[in-house]
């Protein structure tokens, strides 16, 4: 994300998470549709809406899972064995 | 004089003696029974005999396996000896029955589940909801299975906004309970987890002893964020599924079930973003509508107000221009969400030869042998067209032998 654009709605919404981000859309959407708006409340709106759409639909096609280890004593037994069977490969002399 | 004493005294102080017994107190009796009989209370009265004896024996309704009595049913039962003392009569007051013929593992079990059924372990009030929107998920199972492998999968294609952890346990052997406990505790602490998966593939009740062992079922009630437990097959029940928030009935449900699905989601954000287009052009027309008509009336009304009129002209173009910018502008940015929600879909992995399988019964997507059974109908979904199809065998493929 390099364009202005993008990093202005960074700093717009930035904060949120991806659950906050659904729900502030959930509720711009209730919002402009019960009427009842000034145009310049609506238009506002209407842009935050859109910006939100836009930040979830991309933050759904551009995520990549992220796997971590959480360390156990499973975990630690088995890597100590992965790397005293490496020591142990016989070093040409 | 000896002392002498009345028959309630007497009675007293047999059962009490006999309740002192410890062998007599917790054990194990194999017999056949006889002249069962079950009143409105709900609860069984029988004897238990071999050639040369007969117990009467009593089994209050709730208790397990009641449904094993049956007169002539070679019975194994566990309970305690007692008297009834209006009667006289020795009894058993048995709490388990099993059919003869059941292994020691199968009777261990039936008695660890009763105690921590007792404890209130299984509660269906206790069982946590599972949070929508999870930040971290942590899966305790073996590093080098298909199931660690499989998760991964399936939560990289429905929801890769998440964080998944892996929490390495042996998942059978001697080591495993107390390994497994361990990367339970371990899982539900750390931080951000929001939901924990204890999984293993299929295998034997000795294979999948692990996991009825009363140190993993505490450290399941004990585990700081809800744990969804998938274990064995489908029709494997063990003690981490009953303690478990919810089971699974497989690893890869387990993981579908912890995550909401992504193309839904998209889908959710295209509507949105078509829901708010249709809304700001309707109000955006509204008001040019509304200007328009006060201009006409401030024509009619008062000629000589030039200045506001030009006023009102400036406020109806730039309101004109504002919706046009704003209808050229959004109907590209729907396009483009339209066009991400299709990159999720299937259609293109369809065309490539690829097909999907849905149980007719229920629409469920069949991706594993284990969610079929001979006989049932399942739709064949290809990239032009559908095939509807009978199962006729089921079989462990490749992918779970890995």
């Amino acid at each position: 994300m390099t364009d202005t654009n993008a990093n202005e709605r960074n700093k717009e919404f930035g904060e949120l998470t991806f659950e906050q981000a659904l729900e502030r859309l959930d509720s711009t959407v209730h919002a402009l549709e019960s009427g009842g708006l000034s145009l310049e409340e609506a238009t506002r709106l209407y842009e935050e809406g859109i910006n939100l759409a836009r930040m979830c639909s991309e933050a759904l096609a551009s995520a990549e899972l992220r796997i971590t280890r959480i360390r156990t004593a499973h975990g630690e037994q088995m890597r100590f064995l992965a790397e005293s069977a490496s020591d142990y490969e016989p070093t040409p002399c | 004089m000896p002392p002498i004493y009345s028959v309630s005294q007497i009675s007293s102080y047999t059962r009490e003696t006999l309740e002192r017994d410890s062998l007599l107190q917790d054990m194990w009796v194999s017999g056949e029974v006889a002249n069962l009989a079950r009143p409105g209370s709900g609860h069984s009265y029988f004897s238990l005999r071999d050639s040369k004896a007969t117990l009467r024996c009593v089994m209050f309704r709730n208790s397990r396996g009641a449904d094993h009595l049956d007169n002539g049913a070679a019975i194994i039962l566990h309970g305690r000896i007692s008297i009834y003392e209006q009667r006289g009569d020795l009894q058993i007051i048995a709490d388990i029955a099993q059919p003869e013929g059941v292994g020691e593992l199968q009777l261990k079990l039936e008695q660890l589940k009763m105690k921590l059924e007792q404890e209130g372990l299984f509660e269906q009030s206790r069982k946590r909801a599972l949070p929508r929107f999870p930040k971290k998920i942590a899966v305790v199972t073996s590093p080098s299975g298909s199931v660690w492998h499989d998760i991964q999968n399936v939560i990289r294609r429905r929801y890769p906004l998440v964080e998944l952890a892996l929490a390495p346990a042996p998942v059978q052997g001697e080591d495993a309970a107390p390994a497994i406990a361990e990367a339970l505790n371990a899982a539900g602490s750390e931080p951000d987890v929001g939901i924990v998966i204890v999984a293993r593939g299929g295998g034997s009740l000795e294979d999948l002893w692990a996991f009825n062992e009363e140190e993993v079922a505490r450290a399941i009630y004990a585990c700081a964020a809800p744990v969804v437990s998938a274990v064995g097959h489908e029709t494997d029940y063990t003690i981490a599924d009953l303690v478990a928030d919810l089971r699974a009935p497989t690893p890869s449900a387990a993981a579908e079930l912890t995550v909401p699905d992504r193309a839904e989601l998209m889908a959710f954000a295209v509507g949105a973003a078509q829901s708010l287009n249709a809304d700001i052009s309707r109000q955006l027309a509204a008001s040019i509508d509304a200007t328009r008509q006060l201009d006409r009336r401030l024509q009619g009304a008062v000629p000589d107000l030039d200045r506001m009129r030009l006023h009102i002209d400036d406020r109806l173009t730039s309101a004109r221009r504002l919706l046009r910018h704003m209808l050229t502008l959004n109907s590209e940015r729907a396009q483009g969400l339209k066009l991400r929600l299709d990159s999720l879909s299937p259609r293109d992995t369809l065309r490539r030869g690829y097909a999907i399988v849905q149980r007719r019964s229920d629409g469920g997507v069949v991706s594993e042998h284990t969610q079929v059974d001979g006989g049932d109908v399942v739709d064949i979904t290809l990239t032009r067209g559908m095939i509807e199809a009978k199962v006729t065998s089921t079989e462990q493929g490749q992918r779970e032998q890995r």
